[in-house]
């Protein structure tokens, strides 16, 4: 009887950073710095729609999902946040000499929060600690309130990113068959596709060798 | 006539300090810094569009000063390189936020050169990618 206790005790215990994308759990588990992913430097993308964008990062999209999963922020949501951030789910999105990552992660942030924002998956996981932290402030559907606890730069930024995030959450809302789609980046190393920026198709993606 | 060449002397003294200032604060001198040809407000990347505001390609210009998503900056002229300017700049986010004044005190302050061409009014390019005026003011 004791036994089971102490299974059960450690199944929950395990649960507890698990999340329905166990694809995405386990690159999670990567610690991949952004220089890697983007060797010739952080710039912009043009996004697209937020389908081709999925398409086109599945990797990151399943960490976003495994991570909102983790934190407790609706994936609608978490998803909404980093197209709008990163220009579609974008380790390259930034600049050379500011924010960058996924999910636009500063470095004050990232430490508050004990991560790297310079490490994609922690990054990501970061972004994800800010967010949850503002949902449970504001709720998953005050867009101001969110871009002003996420954000936080001045009333016209605030502005355009509460209506960009609004916009694509409302058609992520719409449209389950994207948000079912977002669990699709495998844990395989031969897995390629994300990171345009990134090294070039011959090389093996380095998310996965870290 | 002493008190004449002291008037006309503190006159020319006068006009070349409220010169320097002008051309310190990018003041409208021709001679002046070539960034305040530029409107006052939010840009964001023409890769992006204005539906990207507030998300990484975003920047916004405060008449004097340019600053990149989620950053606030000081931005000062290179002496004798044209287009450079020297970027001091802080990055802030949600409740980290930070403001101009906290930029000399702040050690996380960082400075880094950049080249910003103002090609007119409402567009400039830094270091390659092109922005586009969006509206508002910071």
């Amino acid at each position: 009887m004791r036994r089971i206790g102490t299974l059960l005790a450690i199944v929950i215990a395990s649960s507890a950073l698990a999340s329905q994308c166990p694809s995405g759990d386990a690159l999670l588990m990567n610690n991949t710095p952004l220089r890697t992913l983007c060797p010739n430097g952080f710039g912009q993308f043009a996004p697209g729609s937020i389908a081709q964008a999925m398409q086109a990062q599945p990797q990151n999209v399943s960490m976003i999902t495994a991570a909102a999963d983790q934190y407790g922020v609706p994936l609608h949501l978490a998803l909404a946040v980093s197209f709008h951030e990163s220009e579609g789910f974008n380790s390259c999105a930034g600049s050379n000499t500011g924010v960058k990552g996924p999910m636009q992660l500063t470095v004050e942030t990232g430490q508050d929060f004990g991560f790297n924002r310079n490490i994609n998956e922690q990054n990501i996981k970061g972004g994800m600690a800010l967010l949850s932290q503002a949902v449970r402030s504001c709720g998953a559907t005050n867009f101001a309130c969110l871009a002003a606890r996420y954000n936080g730069s001045n009333a016209a930024q605030q502005a355009g990113w509460a209506r960009g995030v609004a916009a694509a959450d409302q058609q992520l809302t719409n449209d389950p068959s994207l948000l079912a789609s977002a669990c699709q980046g495998g844990c395989s190393p031969s897995n390629q596709g994300d990171f345009p920026n990134g090294p070039n198709d011959s090389t093996p993606n380095a998310t996965l060798s870290a | 006539m002493t008190n004449l060449v002291l008037k006309l002397a503190l006159a020319a003294l006068l006009t070349t300090a409220v010169a320097a200032q002008a051309q310190v604060q990018g003041g409208g001198s021709t001679k002046g810094n070539p960034l305040s040809r530029l409107r006052p407000g939010e840009y964001a990347s023409v890769k992006v569009g204005c539906a990207g505001l507030g998300g990484g390609g975003s920047a916004s210009f405060d008449g004097r000063n340019l600053s990149g998503h989620y950053q606030v900056c000081k931005t000062t002229p290179i002496p004798g390189s044209a287009n450079r300017y020297l970027q001091r700049c802080l990055e802030g986010q949600g409740a980290n936020n930070h403001t101009l004044a906290d930029i000399d005190t702040n050690p996380n302050a960082s400075d880094d050169q950049q080249t910003i061409i103002v090609n007119s009014p409402t567009n400039f390019t830094i270091d390659g990618e092109q922005y586009a005026f969006c509206g508002g003011s910071p």
